[in-house]
C-alpha cells in the first residue's frame, strides 16, 4: 500500500483528491489516510498548507504546516501532501532497479 | 505487577488510566525529555499494580521523543502486560501500533475502546474475531462511561499470571524480506544482543539500521531518597533518566552493506516493512471490522459527486462564478453611485467652507477636482470589492473554493501549470503581491519563477474594481456580467498560453503529484465572512487614503499646471500626447494613455487619474466612466479593459518579483512580457471586431 500511494505521487500528473487516491491504490479512505500519516512520520511525505505568506520571512520552510513566523494573510489556504526528497529517493530505489 | 498502557494519542488512555488509578498517581517527566510520566498504584484484591501511562504514539519507531521514551520502556523495564488500548472508530490507524506491540512485548491485551463511537458511525467491530485473528485477547470498553474498564484489567491481570508467554502468528511478509530478516536472525542468535531482545524485532531493528539499538542504557530513578544503583527502576512516581552508558556496533555489518548492493537500503526495509503491516492490516479487516446497513454518504460526499465531476464540475463553477461577478459587480453598481453621491456631497460641504474662509482657489481645486475626484473616484467601487471579498470568504469557508482550485488545477495541468504553481495563482486573487510571495514555497526555482511572471495576469481585486466601472458604464445590465466573464476566461486562457510558451523558455524540473485535502462542506459563519471581507476591504481603503491620495495630488498638479492652458496643453497633456503616439494603434487618447502609465504606480490610480484628466469633478452629475461613453465606442473600452488587465502590473508588484527572483533580468523579461502581450492581444481585438462590424 504505502509504495503504491509513493508511485501514485511520483507521477508527474495533476493533483488527486483524497478520495481520487483511495480508489487509485484500491484502499478506504480510512486505510489512505492512516497510511499517509504514518509515511509522513516516516519522513516520506509531508503536509503542506499553502497559502498567502504576509511577509518576507514567511513560508521559507516546506513541510512546515504553515508560515513560521506570523501566519497566513489570509484564511485562503489548501492543504497538500506531497513527495519529500526522502520519498523520492526511496521511489528511484523502489521502481529505479 | 507493572502493566503499560499503551494507545495512539487521543484513544482515551488517560481515561482508562484515571478511571483504573483515581487520586493514586503521580505525574512527572521522562528526566531529560518533555515527555509526560504518569504512573499509579492499583490494589485488586492480593495484587499491588502498578500501571504506567506511556506517551500516546502511532508507532514505535525512533522519529519523536514520545515513541524512544515508549518503547524505551517496554525494552528495559519489560513490564509483565502491555494494555494496547484502540480506537474502534479508527481501528485502521490504531492496529498498526498495535502490530508493534506484538512484536515488541509477549504479553499483549488489546481495549476496544469508544465502540459508542464506531456504533453511530454504523461501525461493527466483532472483538470475538478480533481476538482470534491476532490471537490477543480483546475487552470492550466505553472508557468515557467508565464500562469495560475493569475488565480490561481483570484480562490483563489473568494474561500477566499466565505460566508461559502466548505463541502468536506473525505479520507475513514478502519473502525477499522474510529470507533477509532470518538471515539476521541467524547472525545474531548467539549475540548478548539477542538475551535482551526479541530476537526477530532485533533482527528487523537492524536490519533499519536503528540508531537506537546497541546501545546500553542505565536507568536512575529520579528520586528525593537518593537514586538507586540496581537495573529494576523505580518507584511509583519516581522520574526515569536513562543515561548512555555504552555504544556497541552489532554484528551484520557486512550482510547490511551486501543488501545494499543488492537495493535493499535501510529507508527499503523500513518501507517495505511497514507496507507489509498495512497490506496486512488491510487483509484481516474485513474479518472482523463490519458496517452495519449502508455506508452512511455525508453531504460533502453527495456533493463531490456533481462538483468535482469532469461532466458537470466546470458548468458548475462557471455558474458559480458568474453568480458571484454578477452580484458584486454588476448589481451593486448602484451602491457605488451612492458612494459617489456622497463624495460629491461632502466635496460642496468642504469647498464651500473653504470658500468661506476665503482659501485659495488653487487649493480649492485641488481638494475638489484632484482629491475628490481622484480618492473619490477609487472609492466609489469599494462597496463592489466589499461584497466580491465577501463571496470570496463564502466560497472558501463554505469549502467550495477548495474544490474550484482544485477543478481549475486539473485544467491547468493540460497546460503544464499544475500543482503549488496554480494553488499560488489562486492564493494571488486579489493582489499580485502576496500571490508572488506565495511562490517561495515552491521548491524548484524555475517552478517559481513561471509561477511569478504568470501571476501577473491574473486580474487583481483593484483591476477588477476599475474594470467594472468601466463596464457598468458601457454595458449596462446583464451584460456586464457577460462582459466580465469573458474578460476574465480570456485572461486564464492568456495565462496557459504563457505557461507553455514560459515552459519553453524555462525549462522546470518535472514535478510530482500531489494529493490534496479537501474539507468537508459546512455552513458557512458570519464571522468567517465578515471578518476576512472587513480585513481586505480596510487594507483596500487604506491605500485609498494613503497611496491613491499621493498620486491623486501629483496628477492634479500635472494636469492643472502651466496654469490658464487647455488640459492637453499641462505637464500631464503634452506627457499624454507623446504616449499618444503608442496608444494610437489602439484607438487610445492621451487621457486613457496616462492614465494607464499612473496606473503603474497602484492600478486603482488609472480611475483617479481619468476622473481627474476627465475633468469629473465630485460635484458633477456623471462618473468618470460615463464621461468615458463620449470618448470611446463600447468596442474602444472592451479594448481599454483587455489591456488594462494585462498590461504590466503594479510597482509593488514588480519590486516583489524582483525581490523574490533576485533577478533585474528576469523581472525586466516579465514587465516586458506583459506590455507586449497587452498590446498584441488588444491590437487583435480592436481590429477582429472593426473587421466584424462591431462597435
Amino acid at each position: 500500500m504505502l509504495t503504491d500511494i509513493l508511485k501514485v505521487l511520483s507521477r508527474k500528473e495533476a493533483t488527486l483528491s483524497m478520495s481520487q487516491l483511495a480508489l487509485e491504490v484500491g484502499y478506504s479512505l480510512k486505510e489512505i489516510e492512516s497510511a499517509l500519516e504514518q509515511m509522513e512520520h516516516m519522513g516520506y511525505i509531508c503536509r503542506e498548507i499553502f497559502g498567502q505568506a504576509c511577509s518576507p520571512s514567511c513560508g521559507m520552510n516546506r513541510c512546515s504546516g504553515h508560515c513560521e513566523d506570523c501566519g497566513f494573510h489570509s484564511p485562503e489556504t489548501f492543504t497538500f501532501w506531497g513527495l519529500t526528497d526522502k520519498g523520492q529517493t526511496m521511489l528511484n530505489q523502489v521502481y529505479g532497479k | 505487577m507493572k502493566i503499560a498502557l499503551m494507545g495512539n494519542p487521543n484513544v482515551g488512555k488517560s481515561t482508562v488510566f484515571n478511571a483504573l488509578t483515581g487520586s493514586n498517581q503521580q505525574v512527572g517527566n521522562w528526566a531529560g525529555k518533555t515527555v509526560e510520566r504518569k504512573s499509579g498504584v492499583i490494589q485488586r484484591a492480593n495484587e499491588q499494580i502498578e500501571l504506567i501511562d506511556l506517551p500516546g504514539t502511532y508507532s514505535l519507531t525512533a522519529y519523536s521523543q514520545e515513541e524512544i521514551v515508549t518503547r524505551e520502556y517496554i525494552l528495559r523495564e519489560k513490564p509483565d502486560v502491555v494494555m494496547a488500548l484502540v480506537d474502534a472508530s479508527n481501528i485502521e490507524r490504531n492496529l498498526y501500533l498495535v502490530l508493534q506491540i506484538l512484536e515488541l512485548a509477549p504479553r499483549v491485551v488489546i481495549g476496544l475502546n469508544m465502540m459508542d463511537l464506531a456504533d453511530s458511525a454504523g461501525i461493527k467491530i466483532l472483538s470475538n474475531k478480533l481476538a482470534q485473528v491476532l490471537n490477543v485477547p480483546v475487552v470492550e470498553i466505553i472508557a468515557a462511561k467508565e464500562q469495560g474498564v475493569e475488565e480490561f484489567l481483570s484480562e490483563a491481570i489473568r494474561v500477566g499470571k499466565l505460566k508461559k508467554d502466548p505463541v502468536r502468528d506473525e505479520v507475513p511478509y514478502p519473502e525477499e524480506l522474510e529470507r533477509r530478516i532470518q538471515a539476521m536472525e541467524h547472525l545474531l542468535a548467539d549475540t548478548i544482543w539477542a538475551t535482551k531482545y526479541p530476537l526477530r524485532w532485533l533482527a528487523i531493528k537492524r536490519l533499519e539500521r536503528d540508531s537506537e539499538i546497541g546501545q546500553t542504557w542505565r536507568s536512575i530513578p529520579q528520586t528525593s531518597k537518593g537514586s538507586k544503583n540496581n537495573d529494576s527502576c523505580c518507584d511509583s512516581g519516581d522520574s526515569i533518566k536513562y543515561v548512555l552508558q555504552d555504544t556497541d556496533t552489532l554484528p551484520g555489518e557486512d550482510l547490511l552493506q551486501a543488501y545494499e548492493v543488492e537495493g535493499w537500503s535501510k529507508d527499503q526495509f523500513e518501507m517495505t516493512i511497514a507496507d507489509a503491516k498495512y497490506q496486512y492490516i488491510s487483509k484481516i479487516l474485513p474479518e472482523f471490522k463490519i458496517h452495519e446497513g449502508p455506508i452512511k454518504r455525508t453531504w460533502t460526499d453527495r456533493l463531490d459527486e456533481w462538483i468535482l465531476s469532469p461532466l458537470w464540475g466546470y458548468p458548475i463553477m462557471l455558474i458559480i462564478l458568474s453568480v458571484v461577478f454578477w452580484f458584486s459587480f454588476v448589481a451593486s453598481a448602484p451602491l457605488g453611485g451612492a458612494v459617489s453621491d456622497g463624495m460629491a456631497w461632502a466635496a460642496d460641504m468642504i469647498v464651500g467652507l473653504m470658500q468661506k474662509v476665503q482659501i485659495p482657489v488653487a487649493i480649492q481645486s485641488l481638494v475638489r477636482d484632484g482629491i475628490f475626484a481622484g480618492v473619490g473616484a477609487v472609492l466609489a467601487f469599494v462597496p463592489q470589492i466589499a461584497i466580491f471579498f465577501a463571496f470570496f470568504s463564502l466560497m472558501q469557508d463554505s469549502g467550495y473554493l477548495a474544490r474550484a482550485a482544485f477543478l481549475g488545477d486539473r485544467f491547468m495541468q493540460l497546460m503544464g501549470l499544475h500543482g503549488k504553481s496554480f494553488f499560488s495563482l489562486v492564493s494571488g486573487f486579489g493582489c499580485n503581491v502576496p500571490g508572488i510571495m506565495a511562490t517561495r514555497t515552491l521548491e524548484d526555482p524555475k517552478d517559481r519563477l513561471i509561477t511569478m511572471l504568470i501571476n501577473p495576469l491574473i486580474p487583481c481585486v483593484p483591476r477588477l474594481g476599475v474594470m467594472s466601472a468601466v463596464v457598468a458604464a458601457f454595458f449596462p445590465g446583464s451584460m456586464g456580467a457577460v462582459i466580465m466573464i469573458s474578460l476574465l476566461s480570456l485572461s486564464m486562457i492568456l495565462v496557459m498560453f504563457s505557461a507553455i510558451l514560459l515552459r519553453r523558455v524555462v525549462k522546470q524540473r518535472e514535478r510530482s503529484a500531489f494529493v490534496m485535502e479537501l474539507p468537508l462542506y459546512h455552513i458557512p459563519t458570519l464571522r468567517n465572512i465578515l471578518l476576512p471581507t472587513w480585513q481586505k476591504t480596510y487594507s483596500f481603503l487604506r491605500r485609498a487614503w494613503t497611496f491613491i491620495l499621493v498620486a491623486s495630488i501629483v496628477v492634479w498638479v500635472l494636469s492643472s499646471y502651466p496654469q490658464g492652458v487647455p488640459m492637453d496643453e499641462t505637464w500631464a497633456g503634452k506627457m499624454g500626447g507623446w504616449l499618444a503616439v503608442i496608444g494610437q494603434p489602439l484607438g487610445f487618447d492621451w487621457r486613457i494613455m496616462v492614465a494607464i502609465v499612473f496606473g503603474f504606480t497602484a492600478k486603482e490610480t488609472t480611475l483617479s487619474t481619468l476622473g481627474i484628466l476627465y475633468g469629473v469633478a465630485a460635484d458633477a452629475s456623471q462618473s468618470i466612466a460615463q464621461a468615458m461613453t463620449g470618448a470611446m465606442t463600447p468596442l474602444g473600452a472592451y479594448t481599454f479593459l483587455v489591456v488594462y488587465m494585462l498590461y504590466i502590473p503594479c510597482l509593488a508588484s514588480v519590486v516583489t518579483t524582483y525581490k523574490e527572483s533576485h533577478s533585474i533580468g528576469w523581472t525586466s523579461f516579465g514587465v516586458a512580457y506583459n506590455l507586449l502581450l497587452s498590446f498584441i492581444v488588444g491590437w487583435l481585438i480592436l481590429h477582429i471586431g472593426m473587421f466584424l462590424g462591431i462597435q
